[in-house]
Formats: structure tokens, sequence, C-alpha cells
């Protein structure tokens, strides 16, 4: 089969009134570029739902530099890579662990909690000092954990939607980068995971 | 204002005035929800039909209020989501804990019951 690889970069000037449009131009280039034996529907919807949340923690997290998004549309997957320089991924305390510090040292192949309500969990596993993989849990609802819910929703929604979500943080660049990856289904050609 | 409000047999429609429902928006979209509930109006129905799309934020705001309502004993529902809106509350499981009423119509039905 031929490889199909087309990519492109977008540089977010995090001005809230251009979030519309910029979150469009970046779906525009996907479905431009998708393969033709790959639904577009789904792919689009997770990917809205993807970059919007990337533009909300650009705009809530990400300091004064400017935020780089790059698109690689292959012909297995979609690659959305949102770079900054601003504050690292916080892992302030919480319920199941003390708050915990860049680069990772102590708890490298171990999985930690980002955050849980009584719907769902977020957890990461540690790949390297300076590397997370994202996952969810979810949870058998009770009566006692509508009370519980969470109003922080933004990491989960993009790993729910990915096939990998990965953060990094370079100390010596000072790079945050986020990296997710779609999958486009193998077995019927005309769907995604 | 974020919210254009109007009761509809006893039961307060609160319309969001927004195509666009991200974190712009969701601190006042917040503060009016908490300002109807403490108004006395403790069973409130949002109506997103002018709403696009939704981000984290405003559904953290939604969350909010719903659990403003119920410490006071009352309830948010929603109302005509559009389908990308729709998957994403079941994508967060959110279906499990608001109401999701396809039209005004049914909503007000079930506040009858």
């Amino acid at each position: 089969m031929d490889s199909f690889a087309v990519q492109k970069q977008f540089v977010f000037q995090k001005e809230r009134e251009g979030v519309y449009p910029f979150l469009l131009s970046l779906i525009a280039f996907i479905e431009e570029n998708l393969p033709e034996r790959v639904i577009k529907q789904p792919v689009i919807f997770k990917s809205k739902l993807i970059i919007t949340e990337l533009l909300t923690n650009a705009i809530k997290h990400c300091g004064e530099g400017e935020v780089l998004f790059e698109l690689d549309v292959s012909d297995d997957l979609l690659l959305i890579k949102k770079t900054d320089t601003g504050q690292p991924f916080y892992l302030t305390e919480n319920k199941d662990r003390p708050a915990m510090a860049w680069p990772l040292k102590s708890c490298v192949h171990n999985n930690i909690g980002i955050y849980s309500d009584g719907l769902n969990g977020l957890f990461a596993e540690v790949l390297s000092e300076r590397k997370l993989k994202f996952y969810t849990e979810e949870y058998v609802i009770t009566s006692e954990g509508v009370g519980d819910i969470s109003e922080h929703y933004g990491l989960m929604i993009i790993a729910k939607l990915t096939s990998e979500f990965i953060y990094h943080f370079d100390e010596t660049t000072g790079l945050n980068t986020f990296i997710m990856t779609l999958r486009f289904k193998q077995e019927n050609h005309n769907t995604i995971v | 204002m974020i919210l254009k409000t109007h009761e509809d047999q006893d039961l307060l429609v609160a319309e969001v005035q927004l195509e666009e429902a991200n974190l712009t928006q969701s601190d006042g979209f917040k503060e009016e929800m908490i300002a109807l509930i403490d108004q006395g109006n403790h069973h409130i129905l949002v109506d997103f039909r002018k709403v696009k799309y939704v981000d984290s934020s405003f559904l953290g705001a939604l969350v909010s209020a719903l659990k403003y309502a119920m410490a006071q004993e009352g309830d948010v529902a929603v109302v005509n989501l559009n389908k990308d809106i729709h998957d994403l509350f079941s994508l967060i499981r959110l279906d499990k804990v608001f109401k999701i009423f396809p039209d005004r119509k049914s909503a007000i039905i079930d506040s009858n019951k």
C-alpha cells in the first residue's frame, strides 16, 4: 500500500476571539487530507473535540509564548502535536499521591492518578522521567457519587478520544509537548478506533 | 446576558444565547445560573438550541450549577443538544447525571410527573 503523509504547522496566537476560526482552519486541513477510505465524520468529530480542548488548555496554561500545532495525516493515522513554553504539566497533590515535580525520577514505569470522580478516572503511566502516557477508567455511578462529579474534563476528553495520548516535558528547552494519535481502524478500512 | 429565560408551566427555561460555549463565557454562564438558583428557581432547563460547540470549561460550569442546585434539592436538565454535544455528554458520561431531553415539550411533560 502506498504511504500517504501530509504535514502542516499552525501557530496559535491565543487571542480568545480567534479560537473558533483557528479550530476550523485545522479541521479543514484534516478533512482535505484524510485518506479516501476513511469515513470522515468520526475523525472530524474527535479532532474538533481534541483541538478545542488543546486551545482551551493553551489559553489557560501556556503563558505568553506562542503555541505551535502540527498535524500529520498518514495512511494509518492522524497525529496532532501541540508544543508550547508555558508551565510544565501540573502534578499537584491529590487523594492518591503527594505533589510531584519534573523530572519524575522516582516513579518511572509506575502508574499515577491525575484526577478522578464518581464517573471517570484519569491516570498516567510514567514512561520516563520526562514522559507520561494518559489513560482513563470508568466507574459505576452511585447516588453519593453525583455530588463528587468533577468540573475538569479537558484531558479526560482527549484521553478518551485518542488511541495514544503522550505528554513530554524538556526542562533544557522548557518545551511542553502533547502528542495525540488517532489510529484509523484496519479491519474494514472505513472507520477509526 | 448569556441566558434568556422564561417560565413554561412552572419550569424555568434558560436558553444559552451563544454559538460558541467556551471558556471565554463559562464564568459568566456559571454566575448567571447561580443567580437564577438563588432567586428560587431550583429546577432549570438549559436550552442549547443555538450552541454549535461546548468546551470542557463550559461543561464544568454546567456541572457546578447542577451541584449547586442539587444542594438545594433542585435540578438542572438540558435540551436541544446537537449531535456533537450529545456525543460529548455521553463520552464523559455526563448523560448519567443530567436529564437530557430532545425537546422542550418532553421536558415539560417530565416535570409535571
